[in-house]
């Protein structure tokens, strides 16, 4: 009796284990080089550009505050559109994905990882129609942490 | 026992899946404390950091420090132990008095500076204000405590598309090179104004009525303000921006008048003149960009050079009456960006007028200056750069003037 309570108690906490330790370990494909990963490499500079230019408006000597809250809700538009395209051009990939093969696992992975950006645009997008501009750059870096996790478990960073 | 069995067994079952299930949920909830711990941590370690808020109205500080260093071959000469001129810089900064100066170091700290801005949403729409002030009003001196005076620089609100108070003003352009200071042909100005701006998708039309101020020569180069307008500048600018860079586009009407006693007893004249700004960033590769400018007319007077007034916007002769004068400028620059946090940029700005015979032969004709730096950024807000200066500028009767500047600064935004 004492084996079979112990068995139970054992199995669960391997499952719940199992369930936690997530994919790690395990090696993941990693997409091919095709039009719509180009695309998605293209996209991903004029946003690593336009960050550029938002770290950088401190610099600009005759711009007040407003100007550059104005400047920061701006480009914060116009990283939102882009990510919101990105989006859209990682849906393709997850199509690339099936043909990949990859398992139910890795697909759910994927999937989860883009809604999180998209849900991360969508954010960006409202703290930067309310002005809240002291937020836009905790945003940006979840979202830089988004695209981050998912380069490093589905493409080699170029 | 079977049956005793499976019962214990569906029992620690339930009891463990009720437990993940409860695990889960405080995970989750864990997870989004901390998330948001973290924002909230980051958002009082970016910049405008300290932030006061009452239900509705968030009120910020921050600021600037700034020390600068040059070395000018020749210096301005002796301005009372201010320095102005040898630390900033426009046409008058390069010497014609040709007294001898040699080099001279400058130091100074007066570009700090703090702000204050409020946010608050209205029932018309979001209310912004921001009040920001430099050390650049009255000079200390520099043989004990450097005690610079604190001087306005903006302060100004915003209510949706209404702007109103000390701004920068509409007719300036896009940002500027990123040059230690701006080439001599700077279009930077600030004034009390009163602003419209309706925006669409990637591009805003603004129009503005700006203080107006008539700033003329007499027939002897002596510098008039007459302080009697009776028009405020208006000045109409549509810009476009997007992921590409940004340009504008502002066009500008003047009246230019004077009557005053000591202009010319009993008489007045009014002229009105007209002047554009075309400016731009246009990305290139990778981080760099392309920023240009081009402004021409006889209105821009005051609004060229560092708003220092080297080229006037005309002359105004004994019988009172006014003549303006045509002037054009323009830069070019290149941000090349080695790396995330090292940049450089080399600039060419220039400004010429087509100054009126009445106007004496020591007057300035046109000036330009070309620079060549390197910055870096080791810290967020925070940068430190280093910059050569080749400056010249010529008179109305041909003679011509040189400046060579070596300069450093070093600023944090907090």
């Amino acid at each position: 009796m004492g084996y079979i309570i112990k068995g139970l108690v054992l199995g669960c906490t391997a499952w719940v284990l199992s369930g936690c330790a997530g994919t790690d370990g395990e090696s993941l494909p990693k997409l091919a080089v095709d039009g719509k990963a180009s695309l998605h490499s293209v996209k991903s500079g004029k946003l690593k550009s336009i960050m550029h230019d938002l770290d950088n408006l401190v610099f600009d000597r005759f711009y007040s505050e407003i100007d550059r809250d104005n400047m920061r809700v701006r480009y914060s538009k116009e990283m939102a559109q882009i990510v919101a395209s990105m989006s859209d051009d990682i849906q393709k990939i997850r199509q690339s994905g099936d043909e990949l093969e990859l398992n139910e696992e890795q697909r759910l992975l994927f999937k989860n990882l883009a809604m999180e950006l998209e849900q991360e645009s969508e954010n960006l997008k409202k703290i930067a129609l309310e002005y809240r501009t002291e937020s836009i750059r905790p945003t940006l870096d979840r979202m830089v942490n988004v695209c981050n996790r998912c380069h490093s478990q589905f493409r080699d960073i170029r | 026992m079977r049956r005793y069995i499976t019962l214990l067994a569906a029992a620690l079952s339930a009891s463990a899946v009720q437990a993940m299930a409860y695990d889960d949920a405080y995970i989750r909830d864990l997870e989004k404390r901390l998330a948001a711990l973290e924002d909230k941590s980051k958002t009082h370690n970016s910049k405008g950091s300290l932030e006061l808020k009452t239900s509705d109205t968030t009120l910020s500080v921050g600021g600037r420090i700034r020390m600068e260093m040059a070395y000018n071959n020749p210096s301005t000469g002796g301005s009372g132990g201010a320095n102005n001129g040898d630390i900033g810089l426009s046409p008058l900064s390069v010497n014609t008095n040709g007294r001898g100066e040699e080099g001279e170091l400058a130091m100074n700290a007066k570009e700090s500076r703090i702000w204050l801005k409020t946010r608050k949403p209205t029932e018309f729409g979001l209310l912004m204000t921001v009040i920001e002030m430099d050390f650049y009003g009255n000079n200390g001196n520099e043989k004990a405590s450097n005690s610079h005076g604190p001087r306005m620089r903006h302060a100004y609100m915003t209510l949706d598309k209404l702007t109103i108070g000390q701004a920068n003003s509409t007719f300036m352009g896009g940002p500027a090179p990123d040059t230690l200071h701006a080439p001599l042909n700077d279009i930077s100005i600030r004034q009390p104004l009163i602003r419209w701006t309706e925006s669409f998708d990637g591009s805003a039309l603004h129009f503005a009525l700006e203080q107006p101020e008539s700033v003329l020569v007499d027939v002897n180069g002596t510098s008039v303000v007459p302080d009697d307008d009776h028009a405020p500048d208006f000045v109409v600018k549509y810009e476009m921006y997007g992921a590409w860079g940004q340009v504008s586009l502002a066009g500008m009407a003047r009246q230019i008048r004077a009557d005053s006693e000591e202009v010319a007893p009993d008489k007045a004249d009014a002229e009105t003149g007209t002047a554009f700004h075309f400016s731009g960033r246009l990305k290139t590769f990778g981080l760099d960009d392309v920023r240009f400018d081009f402004a021409s007319g006889n209105a821009l007077g005051r609004y060229i050079g560092a708003g220092l007034a080297a080229y006037p916007t005309g002359v105004v002769d004994g019988d009172g009456e006014i003549a303006l004068q045509n002037i054009s400028g323009g830069h070019l620059s290149y941000q090349h960006a080695w790396s995330k946090t090292l940049r450089s940029a080399l600039a060419y700005g220039y400004v010429a007028a087509e100054n009126d015979s009445k106007m004496g032969d020591t007057a300035d004709k046109r000036a330009s200056s070309t620079h060549l730096n390197i910055q870096w950024a080791p810290i967020q807000n925070g940068s430190i750069g280093l910059e050569y200066v080749k400056a010249l500028r010529e008179l109305e009767n041909g003679d011509e003037y040189g400046l060579d500047r070596i300069q450093f600064a070093a600023s944090y935004d907090f």
